[in-house]
């Protein structure tokens, strides 16, 4: 083996090196991120599933109903137990999220409800298992989510008036929240109507005006 | 390997990896590009998403707005003077609302989102709604916005501006209004129903009362009660449903007032079964025709009669062309004898006839014995043909049977005399002797066929009081007068083939006129059939209503609508209304005249009176009678309801209430029965 020899080897040896690690620069490069396509593919199914339950009656879930409670003597005549039952089946789902929103507005003072309960208070929990049920069906596993419907609280001092509720089903230990897409929808009542309902209620005058409109948010986690 | 390459190795490695970075280097560029595209891809669709909501919540604040509306509108129905009126208050009202709900949308909006703005076109223009019907009864709103609205929605960076315009929209409301109007309106249109359904529950008792117990008891409790339940039932006929709490109630507190209770009077009208059917003209027409065959026969028994007489006249005829002095009498005396053998024949032709009427009036009563069993009339008129109906009037059976015997009698004389003739002639006389023997002999059987076959006159008169026949008068009828009916058969020497055949066509003519009156004056066998209440209707009236004491019915009906009777279409009801007072006007004759008894009609010939009574009675209700109805299967409207001083929100079904004023409600109660009754 003279020198020539042993030059040539190394001369291989370094393009055997260079070519390896062109190779390895390639391997990296791809003109699309997946992390940023599947947030993509996300917000676009939150999208989606939003406009569904704007559009999107009760009635194609299999209808939704509830039971008025019956808090007085009055409500208690036995010939009338069977006329309790809200049958709200033409309702889209955000109208049905919007009325719970307004029947079942929370005002609280120091962490304590001080409203007494309305006829309507069951629905809350009907609507949400009622959702839970629908947004199963509409996400179908593909991903967790979290549908959250808030309104700006009216903070008072002495008392909160807001709404506030929840609707979710994610892994716990998903770490990254894929998208979160929210729109707005206005409480079935004019602002006059909403500010002389909480004056009345709580026997005050309010300087701020309540909030008529609530937020829906819709949070998808990886599942 | 002598030859040297084009480059190293090395320096061609160098080159590659060169190349390679470069176009790493583009890639990375290109992923950029591709992360910015696809992150304003996502906020694109996200703006869209956030202005097709606006949209929507547009549309809901429509529907909100329509809601509001309906309620207060369709809760004063009867003060609007039509449908147009009312659908026009509730547009105007729809978008007066509408108008205020968007007005506060633009700073809603701005605290939640300040990417979102909504811009109403011209301020003072307002929106305009149109209403329409939908399937079903439900309600569709047309709602035009003012020219220039839209909602403008930029993203974060302002690099992107989405503008959609809201001039148009269409919400559907998830309440029947128009089911509720339509069938509102067919409840007010056909009230007169409630008329007939209660005359026909006064019908039934008043004529069981007549028929079977004899007398007839108005009273405004009953009449009450049944009117309570005529409304319900007319109630169930147009809603599917009925205020059955109300009619409870109201039944209730009219039993009370009788001290009965409220199922008491359902039960008495419940088990009422119909007994007492009209005069059928059927029955009529077949009793017409035993008499006609009587009378028929009569009529041969008469020509037999008067053939017999002609026969004795020919005899007599026959022996006066008989001379003394003629060589030879016995053939002209034995032709005499001939004809009346003929005679004897006739004669005896006739009384079989004669026979015949007593076996077709026979024939008429046990006819009417038969259908008793299933017909009360005829059971009546049973008796009517067989017992008298005063002391001093024979009964039709009698007059007959009389008439027919007593015929047969004076037919057996006749012959008996013939025969005599008849030996007399074959006896030893001269011919001059005969000719002074039989002329008396034949005169004498002349005479007694004449007198069988001439119209009798009256045997006596009996004498009564007649009053005026229904439809004979207008409004007061004629003062009542004193009347006389002849009696022609009140023995067996009355009997005759003229008295008999008086009695017979005066029976067929009392026929025709108890035909007559009864299709004038008696309600059709639909308007006493008997009284069918739906049987869940009737279920329902057995609720106890003392859990509604003490509570504003309407107030808890809003909320708590009961559930209704039948499935379709889903409605409950409620009314209110009070009974102001029930008058009961005589009509007929004898009451006009302050009879306590009904009006008499008699028949003398089959010895029937038709005792014949008439009322009009009217109802009235005192002012604001109250029916309203609720949209039972859509409890939707998001609405203030008050619960023990407290407000609240909550779904509430649409009401549509209707205020009646000036109710009055009447018909005529007929009753006619063969049988005497009493009134009180």
């Amino acid at each position: 083996m003279n020198e020539q020899g042993i030059g040539y080897i190394a001369d291989m040896l370094v393009f055997a090196l260079l070519i390896s690690f062109a190779s390895l620069l390639l391997v990296g490069a791809s003109p699309i991120d997946p992390k940023i396509e599947s947030t993509r593919y996300a917000a676009s199914f939150a999208q989606s599933t939003l406009l569904a339950l704007q559009h999107s009656t009760a009635d194609e879930f299999g209808g939704f109903k509830y039971q008025l409670n019956t808090l007085s003597s009055e409500l208690n005549v036995p010939v009338l137990k069977g006329s309790t039952k809200r049958n709200l089946r033409h309702k889209t789902l955000v109208q049905l999220l919007v009325e719970d929103a307004l029947l079942n507005l929370h005002i609280e003072a120091e962490g304590a409800e001080v409203k007494p309960l309305g006829p309507s208070w069951g629905m809350k929990s009907e609507l949400r298992e009622f959702l839970k049920g629908v947004l199963d069906k509409l996400i179908g596993g593909r991903f967790g989510y979290r549908l959250i419907v808030r309104s700006l609280p009216l903070d008072l001092g002495f008392v909160w008036v807001y709404f506030e509720s929840e609707i979710k089903n994610l892994n716990e230990d998903a770490q990254r929240k894929l998208c979160s897409e929210t729109i707005v929808a206005t409480l079935p009542i004019s602002q006059e109507e909403l500010t002389r309902r909480i004056q009345k209620m709580l026997d005050t005058t309010l300087e701020l005006e309540p909030d008529i409109a609530v937020e829906i948010t819709l949070e998808l986690w990886p599942s | 390997m002598k030859e040297r390459g084009f480059m190293p190795f090395s320096t061609a490695g160098i080159v590659i990896v060169m190349l390679v970075v470069a176009m790493v280097g583009q890639t990375v560029g290109l992923r950029h590009q591709c992360s910015l595209n696809t992150v304003n891809d996502a906020s694109s669709s996200a703006l869209l998403t956030i202005a097709t909501s606006v949209q929507n919540d547009l549309r809901a604040a429509a529907r909100y707005a329509v809601y509001d509306a309906l309620w207060p509108v369709s809760k004063d129905a009867d003060g609007y003077v039509s449908d147009e009126a009312r659908e026009l208050a509730i547009k105007n009202l729809a978008a007066r609302y509408f108008a205020k709900r968007v007005a506060a949308l633009p700073n809603a909006y701005a605290k939640h989102d300040t990417r979102i703005e909504f811009e109403l076109g011209d301020p003072n223009a307002q929106s305009i709604f149109n209403l329409r019907e939908g399937d079903d009864g439900y309600t569709l709103a047309d709602v035009r916005l003012p020219k220039g609205t839209r909602v403008k929605i930029s993203s974060w960076d302002n690099s992107l501006v989405l503008e959609l315009p809201c001039e148009g929209l269409e919400a559907f409301i998830d309440s029947r209004y128009f089911l509720l109007q339509e069938r509102m309106q067919a409840f007010i249109s056909r009230i007169s129903n409630v008329s007939t359904n209660w005359a026909m529950m006064e019908y039934i008792s008043a004529w069981a009362e007549a028929w079977l117990s004899g007398k007839v008891k108005l009273n405004v409790p009953r009449s009450k009660a049944f009117f309570e339940l005529a409304w319900a039932a007319h109630e169930l006929d147009i809603f599917g449903s009925a205020d059955y709490t109300a009619t409870v109630i109201g039944l209730t507190s009219t039993a009370a007032e009788v001290n009965e209770a409220s199922e008491d009077i359902l039960s008495d009208l419940f088990s009422t079964k119909l007994i007492v059917s009209p005069v059928r003209a059927v029955d009529v027409d077949a009793m017409h025709e035993y008499i006609d065959r009587a009378l028929e026969a009569l009529t041969k028994a008469s020509s037999a009669l008067t053939e017999a007489k002609k026969h004795v006249q020919r005899a007599n005829d026959a022996l006066a062309q008989i001379h003394e002095n003629m060589d030879n009498v016995d053939p002209a005396l034995e032709n005499v004898q001939t004809v009346l053998w003929n005679g004897v024949v006739s004669v005896a032709r006739a009384r079989n006839h004669v026979s015949e009427v007593g076996q077709h009036f026979e024939q008429l009563i046990n006819f009417t014995m038969r259908s008793a069993g299933q017909n009360v009339i005829m059971e009546v008129l049973n008796e009517s043909f067989v017992g008298r109906m005063r002391e001093d009037y024979p009964s039709p059976q009698e007059q007959v049977t009389w008439g027919v015997r007593g015929t047969l009698a004076k037919l057996d004389d006749l012959e008996i005399n013939i025969r005599t003739s008849v030996q007399e002639l074959g006896a030893e006389h001269t011919i001059a002797e005969l000719k002074e023997l039989m002329p008396d002999l034949f005169d004498e059987i002349t005479s007694s066929a004449q007198g069988l076959l001439a119209e009798p006159a009256p045997k006596c008169w009996v004498g009564f009081t007649s009053y005026a026949e229904p439809g004979s008068y207008e409004e007061k009828p004629p003062d009542p007068v004193g009347e006389t009916v002849p009696l022609y058969i009140d023995g067996e020497e009355d009997g005759t083939i003229g008295a008999l055949k008086i009695v017979l066509q005066n029976a067929g003519k009392n026929l025709e006129e108890m035909k007559r009156l009864a299709g004038r004056i008696e309600p059709t066998s639909d308007k006493i059939k008997s009284v069918e209440i739906d049987e869940a209707l009737r279920q329902k009236l057995e609720l106890n209503a003392e859990d509604f004491s003490n509570i504003d019915r309407e107030q808890l009906y809003e909320l708590l609508p009961p559930s209704p009777i039948q499935p379709q279409p889903g409605l409950s009801v409620f009314h209110d209304f009070s009974i102001k007072e029930v008058r009961y006007e005589r009509k007929d004759p004898a009451g006009c005249f302050g009879s306590p008894t009904p009006t008499p009609i008699p028949l003398w010939f089959i010895g029937v009176t038709l005792w014949w009574a008439q009322w009009d009675i009217i109802l009235e209700l005192e002012d604001e009678a109250i029916e309203e109805i609720f949209d039972f299967d859509n409890p939707t409207l998001p609405l203030t309801h008050e619960v023990m001083g407290e407000e609240f929100i909550t779904h509430k079904p649409l009401a549509y209430r209707h205020e009646m004023s000036g109710n009055t409600f009447n018909f005529r109660l007929v009753i006619i029965s063969l049988r005497p009754f009493s009134i009180s």
